[in-house]
């Protein structure tokens, strides 16, 4: 059971730095990013490639993986200045499909649908519980970063520019370089946890960076409320909670999978009704 | 308020993480899987049921053939417990949905290995969850016994890791040496769709047709869901090869490839995968399927155990099987395991001995026995369509 427990445990601190990136840029900034998995995607596949193709060992390989990822982050971020709100999700989701599209066609590289296997754990976090105090700590120092940015002055320039863009900017604020340093802050965290998770399963390939863990982030981060970090980690847990417990219940095995898939799905949206800004959150988007 | 329920939240998460380490490390340390069974005089199968963990997708795009995996796998637990079961020990299953990606698999065999204390996994299809399962299973000394995930990397996978398909690298390798020594082809192409299952085929027929000496001279791909192929269709013609393999995930694709070569008036030889011979398809799409070999597992409905399952999912579900020979594998496995229980006790290591030893085990898919990386050495038959025809050309070996 133990070693279950710290599966599941990895598994949501991973997603918590996906949560708290995404809730940067969607729940701070107002970017609703739905390529927020696209770039969580380009982390884990670097990182793979590079430890297993070119030697590289993990540390390097998983500082450099945040970094590809943040600048995809702030290349997604250059069109937000004339394409916003439900465009600026359709364009990001439209990058997502492009770095699938590129994982399952780049073949020399990815292996395609094959995948990319034989990832290694990093030395000295081979064992499942040190993995998981090392994902904790990834988590905790981003966590930490990201409280001290948006409780600093450039985090009121992001919610300004949230709730208000046209404001943010007749008061001198550079909007623009505002939103890409927030698109490549959240793309760096979520780099890394592509990294992390890559590490964890030992196997990626593009099916790992599909709607599953989009839908997975998209709910904790709406549950846990916007504009909210401490939010988003309660989203993730709860989330957790929730769809690993129906694990324990006895469902005849002809409907185990689309009745979990049915009561997961019904508790998220009667959370949502009865806390329609999510548990913790503190904005709405129009 | 905000100050008060942070640190609350951190105590509440260091408690748990100290609690956590203090279990883990307490645990005595798990002992590594012995190389060796241990022979015993006589096989014991401990009281009570005996219970096997399995997973499919069975919910999102691996459903359709997850689904009637599970199915197949049912019909035979079900069968077997009528019939009183292994030895009076009736069979449980603990299911768990694959979702048909790494993520889901590794929780899901982590589940079943930690909480259910599983010894054997069986699991229908999708290699991206029973690879990222085997680095689970491996080290815990569990089995993981997959019937239709057909990817190349899983015969690599693990000791432990066995299934009951014949790997991608065998049919791939089959219609190639089939093309080149029988059909006397010299230049071969090939047209697969971007999924696991299809770039297994793709890989292992280009190398073994290079591998003969023929010369690949058009390698295409196309992505799940494009229904247009008059690109790589009309460069595949301009390439002008003996043959064309065409490899889809599902038949549709496959059917839209036939209809866009005629109207280009293709000229070669066509071949096609296995997922292409559905009796309905075929039936469909007569004028399509003029004159194309196809190789496949003997499904052959005049044996007597492959009859019976034929005919008994017929009965139990109200329709043929939707991919017969994949799930003949998923009916197989359990009925494997049914032999190997009461010879060698529920103990991977000694039901490994026993599968390995298996010579031409009669299942509903064929006669099985296995290599040394547990994949299944069953006989290909080489079917002729003509016409809409089958006509059944005999085993054929490389």
């Amino acid at each position: 059971m133990v070693n279950f427990l710290i599966h599941i445990f990895t598994l949501v601190a991973i997603y918590g730095l996906i949560a708290i990136s995404f809730n940067l840029a969607m729940g701070y900034t107002g970017l609703v990013n739905l390529g927020h998995v696209g770039l969580m995607g380009i982390g884990a596949y670097v990182s793979a490639i590079l430890t297993t193709k070119f030697g590289f060992s993990f540390f390097p390989a998983f500082v450099l993986a945040g970094i590809s990822a943040a600048v995809f982050g702030a290349l997604l971020a250059l069109p937000s200045r004339r394409i916003k709100d439900d465009y600026f999700a359709l364009l990001t989701l439209g990058f997502m499909f492009v770095t699938s599209a590129v994982f399952i066609n780049w073949t020399s590289l990815t292996r395609g649908t094959l995948g990319v296997r034989g990832i290694m754990r990093p030395e000295g976090f081979t064992d499942p519980f040190f993995f998981f105090i090392l994902v904790l700590l990834v988590l905790a120092v981003a966590y930490i970063i990201l409280n001290q940015t948006v409780s600093s002055p450039f985090g009121r320039v992001l919610e300004a520019i949230r709730d208000d863009e046209q404001v943010a900017e007749s008061l001198g604020k550079n909007v623009e370089r505002a939103k890409i340093t927030a698109m490549a802050l959240s793309g760096f965290f979520v780099g890394l946890s592509g990294s992390l998770l890559a590490h964890f399963l030992r196997l990626i390939n593009p099916g790992t960076f599909w709607l599953d863990p989009l839908v997975l982030a998209l709910a904790a981060v709406v549950i846990g409320g916007l504009a909210s970090l401490r939010g988003s980690l309660v989203g993730v847990i709860l989330v957790f909670v929730i769809s690993e417990s129906l694990r324990f219940f006895a469902i005849p095995s002809s409907l185990i999978g689309p009745l979990r898939v049915m009561i997961f799905m019904a508790v998220l949206v009667i959370i949502v009704l009865w806390r329609p800004k999510g548990l913790l959150g503190r904005a709405d988007l129009d | 308020m905000s100050g008060k329920s942070s640190s609350a939240l951190l105590w509440v998460i260091a408690i748990v993480i100290v609690v956590l380490g203090i279990v883990y490390f307490s645990k005595p340390a798990p002992k590594a899987p012995e190389e060796q069974a241990q022979p015993t005089a006589q096989a014991t199968i401990p009281e009570g049921p005996i219970v096997l963990g399995a997973m499919d997708p069975l919910t999102g795009d691996g459903a359709v053939y997850g689904i009637p995996l599970q199915n197949a796998t049912m019909l035979a637990v079900n069968e077997i417990n009528a019939a009183g079961g292994i030895d009076g020990h009736q069979l449980q299953l603990v299911w768990e949905d694959s979702k048909c990606n790494p993520q889901d698999g590794s929780s899901a065999a982590q589940k079943l290995i930690e909480v259910d204390k599983i010894k054997f996994i069986v699991s229908g299809d999708c290699s991206g969850a029973a690879l990222a399962a085997a680095a689970l299973t491996e080290p815990a000394g569990v089995m993981l016994f997959s019937a239709a995930a057909s990817s190349p990397d899983l015969s690599t996978a693990g000791d432990l890791v066995f299934r009951s398909y014949p790997s991608d690298a065998m049919a791939g390798d089959v219609i190639a040496s089939y093309s080149i020594k029988k059909l006397g082809t010299k230049k071969v192409s090939v047209i697969s769709e971007q999924t696991d299952y299809a770039q297994g085929l793709r890989k292992s027929f280009t190398a073994a047709a290079a591998e003969y000496g023929a010369e690949v001279v058009a390698d295409e791909t196309f992505n799940t869901g494009d229904t247009d192929f008059r690109t790589q269709v009309l460069k595949i013609s301009t390439a002008a090869p003996d043959v064309l393999y065409i490899v889809p995930q599902t038949p549709a694709a496959g059917i839209q490839i036939l209809k866009q070569l005629k109207e280009n008036g293709f000229k070669g030889q066509l071949l096609v995968s296995d997922v292409m011979l559905g009796s309905d398809t075929i039936a469909k799409n007569k004028t399509l399927y003029a004159d194309i070999y196809s190789p496949t597992p003997e499904l052959d409905s005049t044996r007597e155990v492959t009859k019976r399952f034929l005919d008994n999912f017929q009965a139990a579900y109200g329709h043929a099987p939707e991919y017969p020979a994949s799930m003949a594998a998923a009916y197989d496995q359990i009925y494997m395991l049914k032999d190997a229980f009461p010879v060698s006790g529920v103990d991977p290591l000694k039901v490994r001995d026993w599968l390995y030893a298996v010579k031409n085990w009669p299942g509903a898919l064929g006669d099985t026995s296995f290599d040394q990386n547990g994949d299944p050495i069953i006989g290909y038959h080489i079917k002729h369509f003509v016409n809409g025809e089958t006509i059944d050309l005999g085993a054929y070996t490389p």
